[in-house]
């Protein structure tokens, strides 16, 4: 009974919305609509005092893992102005703390679209929308 | 077959110790962050907790696993031990992302916790069916995946209706193949 049980309650999200996540069951929603190559997703960037650009790491908005710095970037772009103050401010302090990132003296959250073919293989940069600016303070 | 049991248990106890310890900074990380980017009601995180017990969880959970993977007092403790690993990563998720690399992980623990997977010796229980459970288990993990298909969902079913019957499985495939 205990094993038909654990069966019948992992098959539950068989029978659920699958846009509804959960965990540890859950629907994979990930894998339930066709991926376009178009990419819209927000972000941060370092400006160096030329005003070139640079990448920055996930750890300097607080998380090591990409797809959860996604989800934080996502949240306060999304959510309330001080929100996305705080993460802009938060990040700055800490590329001020990073020496491999002592040329940068801003940093931008932007919400950008990009293709993701020509941005992997042919290096082509699509639109940046700037959400929020502010200083690297050292 | 009461053998290969003990051996999951000990090969999928020691993969949980050491994927936990991995993630144990990226763990303390997320304790970091501000309260309102806190996603309660992922798995059995329902709210949000101080980092403090939230790492002496992680902790614990550890330590049991420890304990889960050497079969000492494991009745007592192989319970505690899944809902240890249960609240550290569903809590870990509740910050907009869930991780699905740690699902199958969560349940095959939860599965070894009520089998007799730490049985000095062969009591004539069915270990056989317990093997097969955890095999099961990864099938229907990833099968779970085939009929998430929104394109084909209909809008009437969309709230979790009955639409599996009307998803014929080969041509999830061959969609999913595409992918």
């Amino acid at each position: 009974v205990k094993k038909l049980l654990a069966l019948a309650v992992v098959a539950l999200p068989l029978i659920r919305d699958p846009r509804v996540d959960d965990f540890p069951l859950s629907t994979y929603p990930m894998f339930a609509e066709p991926r376009p190559t178009t990419l819209a997703m927000d972000y941060a960037l370092g400006v160096t005092a030329s005003g070139a650009r640079r990448m920055l790491s996930p750890q300097l908005a607080g998380t090591g893992e990409v797809l959860q710095a996604y989800a934080l970037f996502d949240d306060a772009v999304r959510g309330p102005r001080e929100g996305l103050q705080r993460l802009c401010t938060e990040s700055a302090a800490r590329v001020a703390a990073d020496d491999d990132y002592r040329d940068v003296v801003a940093i931008r959250i932007v919400t950008g679209r990009h293709d993701a073919v020509d941005y992997l293989v042919r290096g082509t940069i699509g639109t940046e929308v700037e959400r929020i600016r502010c200083q690297v303070l050292r | 077959m009461r053998e290969r049991l003990v051996a999951l248990r000990i090969l999928i106890g020691t993969y949980a110790l050491v994927y936990t310890l991995a993630r144990f900074p990226e763990i303390v990380a997320v304790t970091r962050l501000p309260e309102s980017q806190f996603h309660p009601r992922v798995g059995i995180a329902f709210f949000w907790v101080d980092p403090f017990f939230v790492i002496a969880i992680a902790g614990t959970t550890c330590v049991l696993l420890v304990m889960f993977i050497l079969g000492w007092r494991y009745r007592d403790i192989s319970g505690l031990t899944a809902l240890g690993l249960t609240f550290t990563f569903s809590y870990r998720s509740a910050w907009g992302q869930i991780f699905h690399t740690e699902n199958l992980l969560v349940l095959h623990i939860f599965a070894l916790a009520a089998a007799p997977a730490a049985d000095r010796e062969d009591t004539g229980k069915d270990y056989a069916s317990w093997v097969k459970l955890l095999a099961a288990l990864t099938v229907l993990t990833y099968v779970g995946v085939l009929p998430a298909d929104v394109d084909r969902v209909p809008a009437s079913a969309a709230g979790g209706g009955a639409f599996l019957p009307l998803l014929p499985v080969e041509k999830l495939l061959q969609r999913k193949l595409r992918l």
